[in-house]
């Protein structure tokens, strides 16, 4: 065990010149050999006798004090250099030395001397740190106020501890008191940033009618020097600094904005109770526990890189991030960070996000609705065209053809007036079943979706009821499978699986029964509703074509006809659905057509 | 005039313009030989087979618009002066410029009536057979 007495005992051992050990209420602790040696002592002899000179606290203070004592058993007075004796920066005593310096020697040791006096002799209190951020000097004011709460202010003590007691002791007023400071890791960033540095003066009320001002200054990158002023209470329009951070950290708890401080590598200071709380942390504290990954994946890599992009009077940075919050729910932020500067140096970096979460959804649906707007004036303008060629050329047909019936019959040629009436004819049909797309398309694509719960047996059973006299007609077989809900318009879907049940039926196998079949996959997220016959099958070279509004695949009506619009339209509803709908290529027994639409469509 | 009649691919998609257009010819007379190509997939490799010396093409094809072929031949280093006519069902103003402007030689509206169509043939081949000559 390191006791006291083994620690005095080993000290006194190591000094090469004659010297002992006292507590620090000036008890004999121990001394060496040479000491003894010279006075002719025996071990243990002077133990425990009290020494008046060096008493208290009243050395600690300084670095090196020179005394003369008389010591019991010793005939002349000795001149000796008492040094306070550290134990983990806490002093335990003072270490006596007999004074056998050279005259050189002496006159360094005094520099120390008059500096502390010079400090001590300012109306301000000072206290002077160096780079390690230990004391140097303490004025003597200083020393005694830390003294009072029990702080000892000796050199070479770490400045962030010492604060850090002095302000838990309340030698700072009250307001600290007790309160814990986690500094560990500020104080472990000395390089860009040192803790309790502010720049500016602090006001601080001590007590009830004491107040003092603080201020620090760090000289180059070295020293710290902070004077203590009391002063007289400060008028009530003088800033308090002190107040006015304890407003601001108000101001930032009840901000619902999210407000983070981070280091230049994205390790964070302080993040603000909103954000703390979307992260599922308790207090703002717990921000030091998040590591640089987790703000590097929050922020994404780029973060670091773009810091170089950020000036002094440049404009923030800005981007949107979708963050997942504790509670696995996900919310977008836009998020503007500024950085902070030392002159001209970056030293970190504060962004606030604001939840956007709405507007986003509300942009992207407006993205989604003029997407749907441009696509349908697209299919608009292509419907025109292919409109008026669909209906031009049958008419074009019943003009040429009737001309043809007149020629004809004028020239007596009867023999192939027959034909040229069919033509007519089927061109009168052909335009009817134009003009009858042209009302479908109408009904349908220009309906704007109106979503609910729907369930979509019900819808098929529906499609299937209104396809009555065609599945009649062809003896098909359906088989319907469970189907699940989703969210949907009825009239749409209803119309959607109308026309697959229809092709289903319409293109089958001469001499082949038609089976359709009608069920659902679940894949995650989406729903796969399929619908699958056995009939002529759709050659997959088409896959894509068959989709795309009004193209005909083939003039000639009688074998692709109904492809065109139907499957179109089809596509057009599972789009305002969120889906996709797509042929199976790799189906070879017939025609599967599979609807992909989202399970739950967020309206 | 020459001997041989002038070979013409009629790119159409629809059996009954060809149809017309054929019979078209025949009433005028003209020294002509019509080729059917049905489809735009099918237009290179018939212009190489059949060696024709002018293109009568209709405009609207399907998903490959006419519009796409004729440009697609203009792109072809063997067809670049290839003389092509449009005939068309459009009568669009955008149609007709924007046929032009691909390389087409002429645009024609689709006859309404047979005397229009034999009206058509006589002077495409008065002008293209009997006058023009060609590259």
């Amino acid at each position: 065990m390191l006791t006291l007495p083994v620690i005095s005992h080993a000290v006194a051992a190591i000094i090469p010149e004659p010297a002992f050990i006292v507590l620090l209420d000036g008890r004999y602790m121990t001394d060496n050999k040479a000491f003894r040696a010279r006075f002719g002592l025996a071990e243990g002899e002077l133990n425990d006798h009290r020494i008046s000179e060096i008493s208290d606290r009243s050395l600690c203070s300084s670095a090196l004090t020179r005394l003369k004592l008389s010591l019991p058993g010793i005939a002349e007075e000795v001149n000796v250099i008492v040094q306070p004796f550290l134990v983990r920066n806490v002093a335990v005593g003072y270490c006596v030395r007999l004074d056998a310096m050279s005259d050189h020697e002496r006159e360094l040791a005094d520099v120390g001397s008059f500096v502390q006096r010079a400090v001590d002799s300012l109306s301000a209190g000072v206290t002077v740190w160096d780079a390690g951020d230990r004391l140097l000097v303490a004025s003597r004011q200083v020393v005694e106020r830390y003294a009072r709460f029990g702080i000892a202010l000796l050199p070479g003590v770490d400045r962030v501890e010492t604060i850090r007691a002095a302000l838990k002791a309340g030698v700072l007023g009250d307001r600290y008191r007790g309160m814990t400071i986690s500094v560990q890791e500020l104080s472990r960033q000395r390089g860009f940033n040192r803790p309790f540095i502010s720049g500016t003066s602090t006001i601080e009320r001590v007590s009830a009618d004491e107040w003092i001002k603080i201020s620090s200054h760090v000289c180059g990158d070295d020293l710290i020097v902070s004077f203590y002023e009391t002063i007289e209470e400060p008028h009530e329009n003088q800033i308090k600094p002190a107040e006015t951070a304890e407003y601001l950290l108000t101001l930032l708890r009840y901000l619902p904005d999210f407000v983070v401080h981070m280091d230049l590598n994205g390790k964070p200071e302080f993040i603000n109770a909103p954000f703390a709380e979307a992260l599922g942390l308790e207090g703002w504290e717990a921000a030091q526990a998040l590591s640089e990954e987790f703000f590097g994946d929050t922020f994404g890599t780029s973060l670091r890189d773009r810091v170089q992009e950020l000036t002094v009077n440049g404009p923030p940075i800005s981007f949107d991030q979708r963050l997942r919050k504790a509670d696995n729910t996900f919310m977008w932020l836009r998020w503007s960070a500024h950085g902070l500067f030392h002159g001209d140096k970056p030293v970190g970096i504060v962004a606030t996000g604001r939840n956007i979460t709405l507007e986003y959804s509300q942009q992207q649906e407006l993205k989604h609705q003029s997407e749907e707007l441009a696509k349908k004036n697209k299919s608009l303008e292509q419907f025109a065209a292919v409109v008026s060629h669909d209906l031009k050329a049958p008419l074009r047909h019943i003009s040429v053809f009737s001309d043809m019936i007149v020629e004809e019959a004028a020239s007596g040629n009867l023999a192939d007036v027959q034909i040229y009436a069919q033509q007519v004819r089927n061109s009168a049909q052909r335009m009817d079943r134009v003009i009858r797309r042209l009302l479908e398309y109408s009904q349908i694509a220009y309906k704007i979706a109106a979503f609910s719960r729907v369930n979509l047996a019900d819808i098929a059973i529906q499609a299937i009821q209104n396809l009555e006299s065609q599945i009649d007609e062809a003896k098909a077989e359906l088989l319907l499978s469970k189907l699940p809900s989703i969210n949907g318009d009825p009239d749409l879907m209803r119309h959607l699986l109308q026309n697959l049940i229809a092709n289903a039926v319409k293109y089958r196998r001469k001499g082949v029964t038609p089976r359709v079949r009608i069920y659902a996959t679940d894949k995650g997220a989406m729903v796969n509703l399929v619908v699958e016959d056995n009939g002529i099958g759709v050659d997959p070279k088409f896959a894509d074509r068959i989709f795309t509004a009004f193209q005909r695949l083939h003039s000639d009506d009688k074998i692709y006809e109904g492809f065109g619009i139907g499957l179109a339209l089809c596509r057009q509803i599972a789009e305002s659905h969120r889906g996709v709908i797509e042929l199976d290529a790799t189906y070879r027994g017939g025609a599967r057509f599979i609807v992909r639409l989202p399970q739950d469509l967020n309206h | 005039m020459s001997l041989e009649p002038v070979r013409i691919l009629v790119i159409e998609d629809d059996p009954i313009d060809f149809s017309l257009v054929k019979k078209g010819f025949e009433g005028a007379e003209a020294q002509v030989e019509l080729f059917h190509c049905p489809s735009a997939d099918r237009v290179m490799e018939m212009l190489e087979a059949r060696a024709c010396r002018i293109v009568l093409l209709d405009l609207s094809l399907g998903r490959d618009t006419g519009m796409d072929v004729l440009r697609s031949i203009r792109a072809d280093k063997r067809f670049a002066i290839l003389p092509v006519v449009v005939l068309s069902s459009s009568s669009n103003h955008r149609d007709i410029a924007e046929g032009y402007a691909a390389g087409a030689n002429a645009y024609v509206e689709k006859p309404l009536t047979m005397e229009l169509y034999r009206q058509f043939a006589r002077a495409f081949s008065a002008f293209w057979v009997d006058v023009a000559q060609l590259g």
